[in-house]
């Protein structure tokens, strides 16, 4: 059977987002659901004998570009631990003096806790004191406090809000706020650099290249090389969006001021293409393959640094090809994300390389929830389903924000796509276990940078920590339950 | 009656000739001699530390003595001497208790003071000296124990203490803080000789261990970077019986136990308030040890000491996973008491 039709399964519904690469207009158009896939592409390229070069991919990566592309510059918090934060700005304290008081008794009182100077800030009725960085500001405060000619002298309390990114459309990224990422980004953004994250997909619009681009709010993120096994070179490019999508997912460039946040926005990602899409066939990529080029992509990754593989896709048989490799990457310390398919509403078959997660401790299997967190009708609900994460529902609306509740993320304007143009970008809510599989591949990474290092704990953390959901223990729905970053990431002290 | 009276005039006459047969040593320098068995009474001479004075009588916390040199005899503070382990009791006073009067004829020597002695304690001046007070009669360290002097009295010290423990939820304090030992500081109050060797003490300790969150699985510890900062502040409620040791009765060894009042509090980096610990949790202590006088203030104590505290750990965090639920253990405390 062909791997493209099944993984293009995977990707249900979409909803576009215009495709302003701004990414700061929103309109949505609502399409009809097709679960069984993505529509064939209509294009004439393929069928009406345009020409193809002998590598067509190849070829396009060599035109000029169509359309410039730009984006702003990333920017990117500096992560504090709540731990190194002060509580008062040090430098400085706030004093209120009297109207009456002299200027020989502001020189007098400032020379007593040692202030270089006074100012007086405008749109305010006090002065700061500027005192040596290192005496401490409430003490400084505390000695000026009830002397003549003083209203009140304080500390300058340090402000710290929680983090929350910046990207416009963070607001409609229900499954991140849902997992209550700002809390568990409080903990750890992945800023360590170690973590590797390779996504076996369709490849990933990483690259700005010919008639190429890269996705724009993919600018900041870190990308390491990866392989394209479905063209045999080491461009990995996306011809299809579905790859871009999950990348964004996990690795968005996040507090850019564009569009969405991605969940682990600092982890590194190896863009791996194994998924033979539409285009490929199209042009007639050299190894149409299936999950034996998994297999092998499996352990590329592996051997080249990947500590965690994010798989959103299935295959309706085994492969033990597969199932070997996934054993020696989990050998060799990478974790496995298999999303569990999409067939839960339909014949509920299982799908391969999900099914081999039941038995193997360090790959997991993930189902999809709805806003709700009730398993999203889609989800195949089978033994082999360990853990759930938001994979939205595209045919509701339940937070009511206007959208359907999908998972929103930028890739491939569809229309450009659809017509082979791969440099217009949207933004789209996509629904499927597709979706839910980069959020536990994103915690895994950054359980990864926290300090699990080991396959086996991790999903043996996931499972412990995950929000038990439906019936006591674990169960076909949604496995073991939603998976609970912040919980996770946080672990355990000796009472709590 | 007449036999009873005899018994009691036997009885305080060997109690007399015990004290005069005694050697006393004194134990501080400037030690005065008085006139009377009255501080304010007329100071007859200084006696340095180490002097040797012959007990002539007891009197009611003074001994009246006569130096062995010049002769000159006085009032000495008791608690100013140590009564001469070596000094031999008179003859009189191997024999006690008195015979009963019916029997003299079995006894080998008579009631009277040995010929050694004489020159020390002659007899005629206890027998026509009648003691100045009646305490010979009551005095429970006369012939009983001739080297106390005096009925221990109620004391109250302050005391300051450093332990070691080693905690019984080893596994879940050495995966979070890398250690199962804490060393605890403490002060409190003492109270000694409530009744006989009773003693109540109160103690208030403070420990704290720093660490870091974890993940456990398969026994291997993933240490998460996350700082925990853990403190324990108990309160040991409680006492116990402390029995003398030695000839001196200066040393004592002790043993006792009461209640643990334990404050715990866990404390970590991203938490909210429902996150971290904060509760005081009730147990037990069981100690014992052995007292040292440093000085006449100064007591010096050793002591190993257990502590249960169930059901304190268990609910939540690694001790979960190591199903540990006590938060007692072992300790080994230095303690200085400070008071009589």
């Amino acid at each position: 059977m062909s791997l493209r039709l099944i993984a293009l399964g995977l990707v249900t519904s979409l909803w576009i987002v215009t495709g302003s690469q701004e990414g700061t207009k929103l309109s949505a158009q609502a399409r009809g659901v097709d679960r069984s896939g993505v529509p064939r592409l209509t294009s004439t390229w393929g069928e009406d004998g345009v020409a193809r070069a002998s590598n067509t991919k190849q070829a396009m990566l060599s035109q000029e570009p169509r359309e410039a592309v730009s984006f702003d510059t990333p920017l990117d918090a500096p992560r504090r631990a709540r731990a190194d934060r002060p509580t008062y700005v040090p430098g400085h304290i706030v004093v209120k003096f009297a109207e009456n008081v002299s200027d020989r008794a502001i020189r007098a009182m400032s020379a007593f806790v040692g202030a270089s100077a006074v100012t007086e800030p405008s749109y305010a009725d006090f002065s700061y004191l500027m005192i040596p960085a290192d005496t401490d500001p409430v003490e400084a405060a505390a000695m000026l406090r009830g002397q003549p000619g003083v209203v009140y002298a304080e500390a300058d309390a340090a402000i710290y809000p929680d983090y929350e990114p910046n990207d416009p459309l963070y607001k409609y990224q229900w499954g991140l706020q849902k997992l209550d990422m700002p809390r568990a980004w409080d903990i750890n953004r992945g800023t360590s650099g170690k973590v590797t994250v390779a996504v076996l997909d369709t490849g990933v619009a990483y690259l700005t290249k010919g008639a190429m681009a890269q996705a724009p709010d993919l600018a900041g993120t870190a990308f390491v090389p990866g392989w394209d096994f479905v063209w045999n070179d080491s461009e990995p490019v996306d011809l299809d969006g579905h790859g871009t999508h999950v990348t964004g997912s996990i690795a968005q460039t996040t507090n850019n001021n564009v569009g969405v946040a991605g969940m682990a926005f600092n982890v590194k990602i190896m863009p791996i293409k194994v998924i033979y899409t539409d285009w490929d066939d199209a042009w007639d990529a050299p190894f149409p393959y299936g999950l034996s080029t998994v297999a092998r992509a499996i352990r590329y990754a592996v051997d080249n640094g990947a500590r965690v593989m994010n798989m959103s896709f299935g295959a309706k048989a085994s492969n033990q090809a597969t199932l070997d490799a996934m054993q020696y990457a989990i050998g060799k310390g990478a974790f496995l994300v298999v999303s569990a398919g999409n067939d839960g509403d339909a014949q509920n078959v299982a799908t391969w390389p999900a099914a081999y997660c039941k038995d193997l401790d360090g790959a997991i299997a993930v189902a999809a929830l709805d806003y709700n967190y009730q398993r999203a009708p889609y989800s195949t609900h089978r033994d082999y389903v360990e853990i759930a994460a938001p994979g939205g529902n595209t045919a509701a609306d339940a937070n009511h924000d206007g959208y359907p509740d999908g998972i929103l993320q930028q890739t491939f304007d569809e229309t450009a796509q659809a017509s082979g143009i791969f440099n217009r970008f949207a933004y789209r809510f996509e629904q499927g276990t597709s979706a839910a599989a980069p959020h536990v591949t994103a915690l895994a990474a950054l359980l990864m940078d926290q300090g699990i290092n080991s396959p086996v704990a991790i999903e043996a953390a996931m499972k412990k920590f995950a929000t038990d959901l439906g019936p006591a223990g674990r169960d076909n729905d949604t496995g073991y339950g939603a998976i609970e970053p912040r919980a996770t990431l946080r672990g355990l002290g000796v009472a709590r | 009656m007449t036999k009873r009276l005899t018994l009691v005039v036997i009885f305080v006459l060997t109690l007399s000739t015990a004290a005069a047969a005694q050697q006393a040593r004194v134990n501080h320098n400037r030690t005065p001699l008085r006139s009377e068995p009255t501080p304010t009474s007329t100071l007859l001479a200084y006696y340095p530390a180490g002097s040797a004075l012959d007990i002539i009588s007891v009197s009611d916390g003074w001994y009246k003595v006569r130096d062995p040199k010049t002769g000159q005899e006085g009032y000495i503070l008791a608690s100013l001497v140590d009564v001469l382990p070596g000094s031999k009791p008179a003859p009189a006073a191997q024999e006690r208790p008195a015979p009963p009067p019916t029997q003299p004829a079995t006894k080998p020597m008579p009631p009277a003071p040995s010929p050694s002695k004489a020159t020390t304690s002659p007899p005629t001046s206890t027998a026509s000296k009648p003691l100045p007070t009646s305490g010979a009669q009551v005095r429970p360290t006369g012939p009983a124990k001739p080297g106390v002097p005096a009925k221990p009295k109620l004391g109250v010290r302050g005391v300051a203490e450093v332990s070691g423990a080693w905690m019984t939820a080893s596994e879940s304090f050495k995966a979070v803080t890398d250690t199962s030992m804490r060393v605890q500081f403490g002060g409190g109050v003492q109270v000694v000789n409530l009744w006989k060797g009773l003693y109540a003490e109160g103690i208030v300790g403070w420990s704290s261990l720093d660490g870091s969150r974890v993940f456990v699985y398969n026994d291997t510890v993933y240490d998460l970077g996350i700082p925990v900062s853990i403190t324990f502040t108990p309160i040991d409620a409680g006492g116990g019986w402390r029995f003398p040791l030695g000839k001196k009765r200066k040393a004592h060894a002790y043993a006792g136990g009461g209640v643990t009042f334990m404050k715990y509090q866990e404390e970590s980096d991203f938490a909210d308030a429902e996150d971290n610990a904060d509760e005081t949790f009730t147990g037990f202590y069981a100690a014992g040890g052995l007292e040292i006088p440093l000085t006449k203030w100064l007591h010096l104590r050793g002591e190993a000491r257990y502590n249960s505290i169930p059901n304190a750990l268990g609910a939540a965090g690694v001790s979960v996973d190591f199903n540990e639920t006590d938060l007692g253990g072992i300790a080994v405390a230095v303690k200085l008491a400070i008071g009589k």
